[in-house]
């Protein structure tokens, strides 16, 4: 019981203990110094008071939601890894890279190659698309698909690895007896390797979802901080905003319960997702 | 075509005749190598523009290496990686000194409370970090340990056991029982059986996590840039703070994003098949 008992001791002080605090804060004007009971002020406030809340909702809503298109690419080159065919090895090593660079190199990165004259006008260029060049992160419109495409990027060969991992767990043996039984191809992806890979699924669901928090969080900083306007804040970067440059730390931790809540109804949802029959899913 | 991007085992034709079988796979193999090889190129191309870019005067054809230079003049480089590399040290350190105990207590010692402490634990990794840290920041500068390695540190500690936990514990689970069974029987005591039985037995995992918490904090932003002093920053976030300044030139930045990536990458080629073992460990079980 000994051995438990730092970490025990730092989870409960560094990790129980301030959401707690962020719960109790949430129903306070704080200015990181004196807190004064306000009730649900600062949710009401936010849940009613400005559009920038509800700009800011939707991107949040914006990355969830790119994230299966993120994990659908990634399976598809886990299949053709799976296949050991000529190449995989570096194959893997290549997509598997970005898992050691930092956001912040990612987004400077990203930034300079979405410069308007830079990497990628010069690709559009060279296959004939000039039309589309555009200023990718100071436009409001194409500003966070072009942080999500980077966030997917660079998670990309993460999944794909967490998935390859779970199709080698497939025994052959099942597929086999399923061939033998006369199913065809779809029927054996639909029925026995979709269900099989749901827990993968799900795996590489939360794990993108949880780099999410520190990963959208350095490349908003070092992309767009957040602009323009509100076209790139999300719920991680307003906190940040709220009390480190506004000073309305009572604000930043009621965003800090929401984005709480959030994850815990995503991960809910996940998991419901997987207790049902996995087959009805696809 | 669709039969092209899966694995043999799955395509309908796999029972056909041997020679068509072999020619099949062949033609299938090919397909799929050269789609592997498009992805690949498609993922790569903007880190390799990029860092080519960085060697190129203003853009044109001509070579230099001014910007690769410039790094070090204009930016505090040394310093930097010096404190990134201190800051990481420290927390990987600290995260393996308290997880690995921890992880062999919940998997093989039964004790008051073990479940429950356990769970709220991993339960913790589900914890987004912007929703503790306000409160955090508040509580460690009441006890001056903003703007401190220190209390850095702590932080990174805290984020790090978790996850280190669960993966250690896991790990701990699917070794038999019977060893350390078998040191009790010799008469020695838990601490004993421990250090010197379990604890080279676990070290594939603790290479695992170390190498995972390494990356976390060595990539970190948030973290560095709001506990660290000002004058010792992490060369993350002494790009970051540059990259939004628009001071210094882009390909500058470039050639020091390279430069602050070079130790991660080494650690990960050289422990690869660590990661992608940390990836998936918890999963299986």
């Amino acid at each position: 019981m000994l051995l438990a008992l730092p970490a025990t001791i730092l989870v409960a002080c560094l990790l129980v203990f301030p959401i707690a605090e962020a719960t109790y804060y949430s129903f306070t004007s704080w200015n990181g110094e004196t807190a004064r009971f306000v009730g649900l002020s600062s949710y009401s406030q936010l849940l009613f008071h400005t559009t920038a809340i509800r700009q800011i909702f939707q991107n949040n809503l914006a990355v969830v939601l790119s994230i299966p298109v993120g994990l659908a690419f990634a399976l598809v080159a886990a299949f053709l890894t799976s296949l050991k065919v000529p190449g995989w090895r570096p194959f893997r090593f290549i997509v598997f890279l970005p898992v050691a660079l930092s956001w912040v190199v990612i987004g400077i990165i990203f930034s300079d190659f979405l410069t308007p004259g830079q990497g990628i006008d010069s690709l559009l260029g060279a296959v004939g698309l000039h039309a589309i060049a555009l200023d990718w992160l100071g436009s409001t419109h194409t500003a966070l698909p072009a942080l999500l495409a980077t966030f997917n990027w660079a998670l990309f060969g993460i999944n794909t690895v967490i998935f390859m991992t779970g199709l080698a767990s497939i025994p052959p043996e099942v597929i086999e007896a399923a061939r033998v039984d006369g199913a065809g191809f779809f029927t054996i992806l639909r029925h026995i390797v979709m269900p099989l890979l749901g827990r993968f699924v799900r795996l590489a669901f939360l794990v993108t979802m949880i780099s999410g928090f520190s990963g959208m969080f350095g490349l908003i900083y070092v992309m767009t901080a957040g602009g323009p306007g509100f076209s790139t804040t999300t719920l991680e970067f307003q906190i940040y905003q709220s009390a480190f440059t506004l000073g309305n730390f009572g604000q930043a931790a009621a965003l800090g319960i929401f984005l709480l809540l959030i994850m815990l109804v995503v991960t809910f949802v996940i998991n419901m997702i997987g207790r049902r029959k996995a087959a009805d899913l696809w | 075509m669709v039969s092209a991007r899966l694995p043999d085992i799955l395509s309908p034709d796999a029972l056909t005749g041997t020679e068509q079988l072999i020619a099949g796979r062949r033609r299938r193999h090919l397909a799929a190598s050269i789609t592997l090889l498009v992805i690949g190129v498609a993922l790569i191309y903007p880190l390799v523009d990029v860092i080519i870019a960085s060697f190129r005067f203003q853009g044109t054809g001509t070579f230099t290496l001014r910007y690769w230079r410039a790094v070090f003049h204009q930016m505090p480089v040394w310093h930097q990686l010096g404190v990134s590399a201190l800051v990481t040290g420290a927390s990987v350190a600290g995260v393996l000194a308290v997880s690995v105990p921890a992880g062999y207590a919940y998997a093989k010692l039964s004790f008051r409370g073990a479940r429950v402490i356990f769970g709220v634990t991993i339960a913790c990794m589900m914890i987004p970090v912007e929703s503790m840290i306000i409160p955090e920041y508040a509580n460690l500068a009441k006890v001056g340990l903003v703007g401190s390695v220190l209390g850095t540190v702590l932080v990174f500690v805290g984020l790090g056991i978790p996850l280190s936990v669960f993966l250690m514990a896991s790990y701990f689970k699917s070794l038999p029982d019977a060893l350390v069974e078998s040191g009790l029987v010799d008469g020695a005591g838990h601490l004993r059986i421990f250090l010197s039985i379990m604890l080279p037995l676990a070290l594939p995992a603790i290479v695992t996590i170390g190498v995972l918490e390494f990356l976390a904090v060595w990539n970190d932003l948030l973290i560095a840039l709001l506990f660290l002093p000002i004058q010792s920053q992490t060369i993350a976030v002494g790009l970051a703070a540059l990259q939004g300044n628009h001071i210094l030139n882009t390909y500058v930045l470039v050639a020091g994003s390279v430069l602050s990536a070079l130790p991660p990458m080494l650690v990960y080629m050289l422990f690869q098949r660590y990661l992608v073992a940390g990836l998936t460990m918890g999963v299986n079980r």
